[in-house]
């Protein structure tokens, strides 16, 4: 089946000229039953978002703050007071608490948690969209797409897996009108350029020519009708909040519902150094409703089995809240969340002591949590893939699946 | 019989004609000399010229006064060229880089392409040394009158020259993405003015290394501010084409280098530090290294003297064999768009062994220039190497130049020519800039031809509307595409209107690559 699909994929990837480096050359047999997931949704947690304030709250601490906590749909577990919704539906969650790093600045935290891997210049490493991409796309779609952020790159995977940055889908879909209004003028580019074309057919200028018929084929597709939010029921948009996170995220359900294999929607702002609570509860209200408002429709739609949502940030902050009310940079601890038909919902994995300063129970490491996201997705973690300057390497940092995540 | 006697013939004529032409080179060497002597009062060329009837005529001992030593220079000359051009008839006049390229094409079996049109030599030269495709006047003033060597020097001394490499060095030096401790614009000025005035590059990098202060007046400061948290990889990439990113964790798989050299060498930063005085404003400097903390050894082993590590270690850098071969890899892909031993980082003793000759000549050309590079720029230029076609058959040969996509600055300040000072409309430099290496920001070092184009960045691009304009079609294709259209494009340009025609052009693949 996994070849069939495969060779699918190469003969239409093939067909629109591109090359592909990241061949994949040996695929170990996955031992789960259930059926993986096809779609990812990740949620950004840009800045890196306090443990304290989300999912790991320390009520009555010195350390806890003043946010408070709510008891979840899980007995004996509670969520920071900002997430009423999510802790009613906690039942849907996947909830990590223990995930440890040694990235402590935006960046290499940043490049660490969308890639597995620790930053090595000349090592690039694919972010997990285009490794889910990899795997499954099969639509004349964009295969990834970032709505409000920044790409990391397909690395040896081939620039066919390049994600498409949306800052403002509002932008894009005019963007896209245009582009449609003058179609015939891009035809003629490649009238004008045959003869060049043919004679310089390497590398770089094949993959220019690649790049202008992947826009022709993204005009033939359905991407702008996906990205115009408007054209949801008025019901169903009513329950999206009309702030951009809320917007992007149900953008976002449209298209993974129409193809795309990965999205990534970023919110920003939790670098919260300065006014931690204050902050954190802003952010978390658009989160927590869009977030449950997307699950209930997943639900609704039948998407929830194939979908996995994935909420990761840079890092976790500091226990000490500092003297502007704020919270630093604190990899030793960080939270991530699963959720999704594929994942064993309202579970728990790993504790932290009473102060939150340590991890006390089941510490994972980021290339821990990565195996389990790519064996959630179909992808042995240590699936092998032949790069571009030869020496084979496999698509996780030799993290191993976390128990206890697979439903 | 006959035909070995005709060949005797042959060289014998060959011979003499050679020596005559060695006989006029000499005497133009010898009035070169006496000019430059006595011009410049430059003691180097006395000097040079004393070493050279050394090592020709023996020893020291015996003084021979400045007319005997020309004299015996000219008859070394007079025979050396008469020689050369009996023995190897296919490099009369070639200089020495045309020579090693001729020699390797020969042992690899290479076939070497033909040179491109007047034309297309102008476009390459332009937007490779002042970052923009010539305008129509420039076109028109080159073909009535060819002079190369003309060109090449307007090229150099052209403002757009050190403003154009200044802005592709920051680059490369401190890659594309903006962060906040960084300042790319008092980098790049400091750049540009070096470059400008052409002052040695191992001088350049010796501060680049060692520098100290704000980086917001003082522009070298801002390498050391951005590579703060790893230095050793790009000091090490960049100046001494190795790579040890693998050793800051393990062993080297394939190389030497092991991750005890990369921590010996991790020393040379350990008293370095940088701080934020007033906010926005970043600082490097360098704290007095402790008594018993261990002393940093570079990778040759050599251990610093005083306790002025990156200052030592700038020395080391810079006086080394593989900074040279290092500069001459990164000018040598600057301009023919590959490099022995593939990647501009990686241009050292082990990885060049095909075209180890070339590089070693490149460097020993930039070590007696001082590391002042523009008479190294000028002999590319006007290589025959230089000249020739993209090769079809052997596209991945380093010492024939290969097609090279247009930088951000190199699409911008062409795209003003086209569109008569006009640009991309409602796109600026910096947004094109930032748009176009999207993929690449993540970057710690720039490279120039490995940028792709992202999706996006092309499809904003193309959005953008045409205006129509009054010119014919073959003004069109000079405007743009620097060279008449063909009878085919004659043809087919009579189909689509003059605002289709420019925008099938701009968009194209000729008008996006440097061939």
């Amino acid at each position: 089946m996994n070849t069939n699909r495969r060779m699918f994929m190469s003969g239409i990837v093939g067909g629109l000229g591109f090359w592909s480096f990241g061949r994949k050359i040996a695929f170990a047999s996955t031992t789960r039953n259930s059926q993986p997931a096809r779609r990812c949704l990740i949620l950004w947690m840009n800045g890196g978002p306090s443990q304290f304030e989300t999912f790991d709250p320390k009520r009555s601490t010195s350390t806890g703050g003043s946010t408070g906590s709510v008891s979840t749909s899980i007995p004996g577990l509670e969520f920071s007071a900002n997430l009423p919704r999510l802790a009613q539906s906690a039942s849907n969650l996947c909830v990590i608490r223990s995930l440890q790093s040694n990235e402590g600045q935006h960046d290499r935290a940043s490049y660490l948690h969308h890639t597995g891997f620790t930053p090595v210049a000349a090592f690039p490493r694919p972010e997990l969209g285009s490794l889910i991409a990899h795997r499954w796309h099969d639509t004349t779609l964009p295969p990834l797409v970032t709505l409000g952020g920044q790409g990391y790159g397909p690395a040896y995977l081939g620039d066919q897996f390049l994600s498409l940055e949306i800052d403002d889908p509002r932008k894009m879909i005019a963007l896209l009108k245009r582009l449609e209004d003058g179609k015939s003028r891009l035809t003629m580019i490649d009238r004008f350029s045959h003869s060049f074309d043919s004679r310089y057919g390497q590398r770089p200028v094949a993959h220019r020519r690649a790049t202008l018929r992947q826009i022709e084929t993204i005009l033939d597709s359905p991407l702008r009708q996906l990205l115009d939010v408007n054209a949801e029921p008025t019901s169903v948009r009513q329950r999206y909040n009309s702030d951009n996170f809320s917007q992007r995220v149900l953008a976002a359900r449209r298209l993974l519902e129409g193809g795309v294999s990965c999205v990534e929607v970023r919110l920003d702002g939790w670098d919260t150094h300065q006014d931690n609570f204050r902050q954190s509860a802003q952010l978390c209200a658009p989160l927590d409703s869009a977030w449950t408002t997307l699950m209930e429709d997943l639900k609704a739609s039948g998407m929830w089995d194939e979908t996995l949502i994935v909420w990761i940030g840079d890092f976790g902050r500091t226990p000490t809240i500092n003297g502007r009310m704020g919270r630093d940079h604190f990899p030793s601890i960080c939270n991530v969340v699963l959720a999704g038909g594929c994942v064993h919902g309202g579970s728990f994995i790993g504790e932290t002591n009473d102060h939150g300063t340590e991890i006390v129970d089941q510490p994972v490491s980021s290339a821990d949590v990565f195996a389990t996201i790519l064996d959630r997705i179909g992808i042995p973690p240590d699936a092998s893939y032949q790069t571009t300057f030869g020496s084979p390497t496999e698509a996780t940092d030799g993290g191993r699946i976390i128990p206890g995540v697979a439903s | 019989m006959t035909s070995n006697r005709h060949a005797e013939r042959q060289t014998e004529f060959t011979l003499s004609a050679g020596l005559a032409k060695g006989c006029v080179k000499a005497v133009r060497v010898c009035i070169h000399m006496i000019a430059l002597a006595f011009k410049r009062r430059s003691r180097r060329v006395l000097k040079s010229v004393w070493s050279a009837n050394t090592r020709l005529f023996g020893s020291k001992r015996r003084m021979a006064s400045p007319p005997t030593v020309l004299f015996r220079l000219c008859i070394a000359c007079v025979l050396s060229h008469g020689l050369n051009v009996a023995f190897d008839n296919s490099v009369v006049g070639q200089s020495s880089l045309d020579q090693i390229v001729v020699r390797n094409a020969q042992r690899d079996g290479i076939q070497l392409t033909e040179a491109v049109s007047d034309d297309q030599y102008l476009r390459r030269a332009s937007l490779d040394l002042i970052g923009r495709i010539p305008t129509p006047d420039e076109q028109a003033a080159f073909a009535s009158d060819p002079d190369r060597r003309q060109l090449i020097e307007r090229l150099v001394r052209d403002p757009n020259h050190a403003l154009f490499w200044s802005r592709m060095w920051t680059d490369i030096l401190i890659g594309y993405g903006d962060r906040r401790e960084v300042d790319r614009e008092s980098l790049r000025q400091w750049l540009a003015d070096r470059i400008a005035n052409d002052l040695p590059w191992n001088s350049t990098v010796s501060e680049l290394i060692s520098s100290s202060g704000r980086g917001a007046f003082h522009g070298p400061a801002n390498f050391m501010l951005r590579h703060l948290s790893d230095p050793v990889v790009p000091v090490a990439r960049l100046f001494l084409g190795v790579q040890l990113d693998c050793a800051r964790c393990h062993d080297h798989p394939s190389d030497r280098w092991t991750e005890e050299v990369y921590r010996n060498m991790h020393r040379f930063f350990a008293a370095t530090q940088s701080s934020e005085p007033v906010p926005g404003t970043y600082l490097i400097g360098d704290r007095r290294p402790n008594r018993n903390e261990a002393p940093p050894r570079f990778l040759t082993g050599s251990r610093p003297r005083t306790s002025l590590w990156r200052e030592e270690l700038a020395l080391f850098v810079v006086n080394s064999r593989p900074f040279a071969r290092s500069v001459a890899g990164r000018l040598w892909y600057q301009f023919f768009g590959h490099v022995p031993g593939g990647s501009p980082d990686n241009v050292n003793a082990r990885n060049a062994h095909d075209c180890s000759e070339l590089i070693e000549c490149v460097a020993d050309h930039l070590r007696d220039d001082d590391f002042r590079w523009r008479s190294l720029i000028r002999e590319i230029c006007l290589s025959e190497a230089y000249r020739r076609r993209v090769s079809s058959t052997d596209p991945d040969w380093p010492l024939i130049p290969t097609v090279k996509p247009l930088t951000a600055d190199q699409l911008y300040d062409s795209s003003m020519i086209v569109f008569d000072g006009d640009a991309w409309p409602s796109i600026s430099r910096s947004e094109l800039v930032s748009q176009m290496v999207a993929g690449s920001r993540e970057q710690a070092i720039g490279d120039p031809w490995k940028v792709r184009e992202p999706l996006q960045s092309l499809m904003s691009r193309l959005s953008i509307d045409m205006r129509a304009t009054n010119s014919s079609v073959d003004d069109v294709f000079r405007r743009v595409l620097c060279r008449e259209p063909t009878d085919a494009e004659r043809k087919l340009a009579r189909d689509c209107g003059a605002e289709e025609l420019m925008y099938a052009l701009v968009f194209g693949n000729e008008f996006a690559f440097w061939h």
